[in-house]
């Protein structure tokens, strides 16, 4: 397998992901181009003011009080932009919640949290849990995701609501895929489009493929039937990504919204990352990512430690180490999942059998499966030491950063809270 | 009044489909270019056009495949083009379902293909395509083997010999242009569209719907464009309207 000289991206990572001649990948060139001198960010940030003002514009002569949609799940990011829109540039977003049903108390705490600091209206759509069951399984044994309902719900439910109550703007953070592995660069003010939507985030199904499989009903897929052209073209909404018009740091704004909001990471050891503050709001992520480690060889610890690296917080080495740690264990709430999806843990493995990467997994002697390569097998070489970041003075483990990263050396005070204190292994759906 | 036509590329890379800049492929657009090609359809657009851009031949066959696939979901016009060096993949190509073909450094190292190939299935078939460079020494001319090797031949020389070997098409790129949002080559593409009689389709650089309506005052029949359709919601169907507010004739939806 081939690792990105920079960071510790593998040459499957998903969603998609390429090598330039210097063995950099399009995620390290997409985060680089942030801080180049072409990029002026005052400039930007009055192409979003002017976009802002055409859609408070449109929302008055619509005689509507909502001017744009803002989705948010309650996490860090949500809490940012929320903040941003409403404090910075006076707007009177509709938050817009697809829940998410797997969520950990944490994550339900920030939510709330959310909705009372802002002072905004949110309409949060709950799939039934039935329905959310016969999804997860029916995804887990074909592309083994278990998280595909909140994903497609999340893309999708907002431009229900854009469409249902003619509002011509939704808001999102970051451009998550570009800042994960690249896809775009800073250069093309991309906006969303429904064919990111499908090819990624519901990895190329739409509801309709799915009606009459593993029992699902056209109910079961209401929730994530995108609306048509013609009434997207006319409520004239777009989706516009704030990383485009926003020097994007995401520990700044997770820094910004725990000052400000008092937005909480969680102070516990959590099993797929040293990453406290994102992606905390449900359990399914774990097993989501020991999913993705399943299936390609790698996990959250990668891709954390990637962005880490990137920012010149941790060297290549203390990466790899966090790598090391991680990226294989079994989270504990495995078990939740199976139970609640109805599958054995064995069935649970097996039914990964056959979405092992074979570029990265094979049988080992006694038939278990051996990961053929990791990137904490590779020396650094002199292509490796060409790329190093320069490194800043702000460590990922430093004291400072106590309670956004957990140090194994030096874990995080406890909050006094028993919802972020303590790992819960049971989701509560409400 | 013959309408004048908007074209999405499609840059694939091992099947993928990417973005390029100048001749150099930045990010993966998609893994799935039949996740484009299904929007594309919806959206008004007029052709396809399908260049296979891997570094080695060995890519040709799950090109082919591309191309198959591609062909069962698209209803409009589809060419292809990449590592076309003999008669056998040609066919392949068009027994996928590609419409035309597309041709580059065949007109330069296999000048009796592209002969062969226009009288088998009709000059209609053969699209010429050139890729144009700006030499250090301050003239433009025309590059072949994906960018790599200059003919030392100017653009209007080389758009008149494609025509004679038997082009009934042709697709000029600017390999500065490509990818580099400032619009098409637009002296080198005016002077190709004098030269030759017949259409030519403009192509590289295109960043706004403006950049699309002066490759078409430029006397192109045909604007294209590859990663700029991939950015925003009906991409296709919004660059047609901007043309037809601009006053050029399109396909009304």
């Amino acid at each position: 397998m081939r690792y990105c000289a920079r960071c510790l991206y593998p040459e499957n990572a998903k969603p998609t992901i390429i090598f330039d001649e210097d063995g950099v990948c399009s995620g390290c060139r997409y985060h680089e181009s942030r801080g180049r001198l072409e990029v002026d960010w005052e400039e930007r940030l009055a192409m979003l003011e002017q976009i802002l003002e055409e859609a408070r514009r449109m929302a008055r002569a619509r005689g509507n009080c909502h001017d744009c949609i803002i989705p948010v799940s309650g996490g860090k990011d949500s809490h940012y932009q929320v903040w941003l829109l409403k404090k910075k540039y006076g707007m009177n977003p509709l938050l817009v919640t697809f829940n998410h049903v797997y969520n950990s108390p944490a994550g339900l705490r920030n939510l709330s949290n959310l909705v009372e600091k802002s002072g905004c209206d949110l309409i949060r759509y709950t799939a039934g849990v039935d329905a959310v069951r016969r999804l997860s399984r029916f995804m887990l044994q074909t592309v083994g995701d278990l998280t595909w309902h909140y994903h497609a719900g999340i893309r999708t439910f907002p431009f229900q609501v854009a469409v249902k109550y003619n509002i011509p703007l939704i808001v999102w953070g970051e451009h998550g895929f570009a800042e994960l592995t690249g896809i775009v660069s800073l250069e093309d003010f991309v906006e969303f489009t429904r064919w990111t939507r499908k090819e990624h985030d519901m990895r190329g199904y739409e509801p309709h493929d799915l009606i009459g499989k593993g029992g699902i009903t056209l109910h079961d897929v209401a929730p994530y039937i995108y609306p048509t052209d013609e009434e997207i073209e006319k409520t004239e909404v777009r989706g516009i990504y704030l990383s485009n018009f926003v020097d994007w740091n995401a520990k700044e704004h997770a820094e910004l919204m725990i000052r400000e909001w008092d937005f909480a990471p969680v102070a516990y050891e959590r099993d797929r990352s040293f990453n406290l503050h994102a992606k905390i709001e449900d359990h399914a992520n774990d097993v989501h990512d020991y999913l993705k480690y399943l299936k390609f060889g790698y996990g959250r610890a990668t891709d954390d430690a990637s962005m880490e690296i990137r920012h010149g917080r941790l060297t290549r080495e203390e990466g790899i180490a966090q790598v090391a740690h991680y990226d294989h264990r079994e989270p504990k709430t495995l078990d939740t999942y199976c139970e609640f999806l109805g599958v054995r843990k064995s069935e649970f493995y097996s039914l990964v059998d056959h979405q092992r990467d074979a570029r990265i997994w094979s049988r080992d002697a006694g038939g278990g499966w051996a990961p053929l390569d990791a990137v904490t097998r590779h020396a650094i070489g002199p292509e490796e030491e060409k790329q190093r970041v320069r490194q800043v003075a702000d460590r990922t483990f430093s004291e400072a950063n106590r309670h956004l990263y957990y140090n194994l050396a030096n874990p995080p005070k406890a909050t006094g809270n028993p919802v972020l204190d303590q790992q819960s292994l049971k989701f509560t759906a409400l | 009044m013959l309408k004048k036509r908007l074209i999405a590329v499609l840059i694939l890379r091992d099947g993928q489909v990417v973005q390029s800049v100048r001749f150099k492929h930045t990010n993966v657009i998609h893994y799935d270019a039949v996740h484009a090609v299904e929007c594309f359809n919806k959206w008004a657009v007029d052709e396809l056009v399908m260049l296979n851009v891997s570094p080695d031949s060995t890519s040709r066959e799950g090109f082919a495949d591309a191309v198959r696939r591609i062909a069962g979901q698209c209803f409009v016009p589809l060419s292809a083009g990449g590592w076309i060096n003999d008669a056998a993949y040609a066919e392949t190509l068009l027994r996928a379902g590609a419409d035309k073909l597309v041709l580059n450094t065949a007109f330069h190292t296999h000048c009796d293909l592209v002969q062969t190939l226009s009288a088998r299935y009709g000059r209609q078939c053969i699209i010429g395509s050139m890729d144009v460079k700006l030499q250090v020494s301050g003239e433009t001319t025309v590059m072949v083997n994906r960018g790599r090797d200059d003919t030392k031949i100017a653009p209007i020389d080389w758009a008149r010999r494609m025509v004679e070997l038997g082009a009934g098409e042709l697709f000029f790129n600017s390999i500065d242009h490509d990818g580099a949002r400032k619009g098409y080559h637009l002296s080198a593409l005016q002077a190709v569209c004098q030269t030759v009689d017949v259409p030519v389709i403009a192509f590289g650089g295109v960043f706004t719907w403006q950049h699309l309506v002066d490759g078409l005052n430029a006397g192109a029949q045909a604007a294209a464009a590859a990663n700029i359709f991939h950015y925003t919601e009906h991409s296709t169907r919004k660059a047609k309207r901007f043309l037809a507010e601009a006053g050029i004739p399109v396909r009304s939806e």
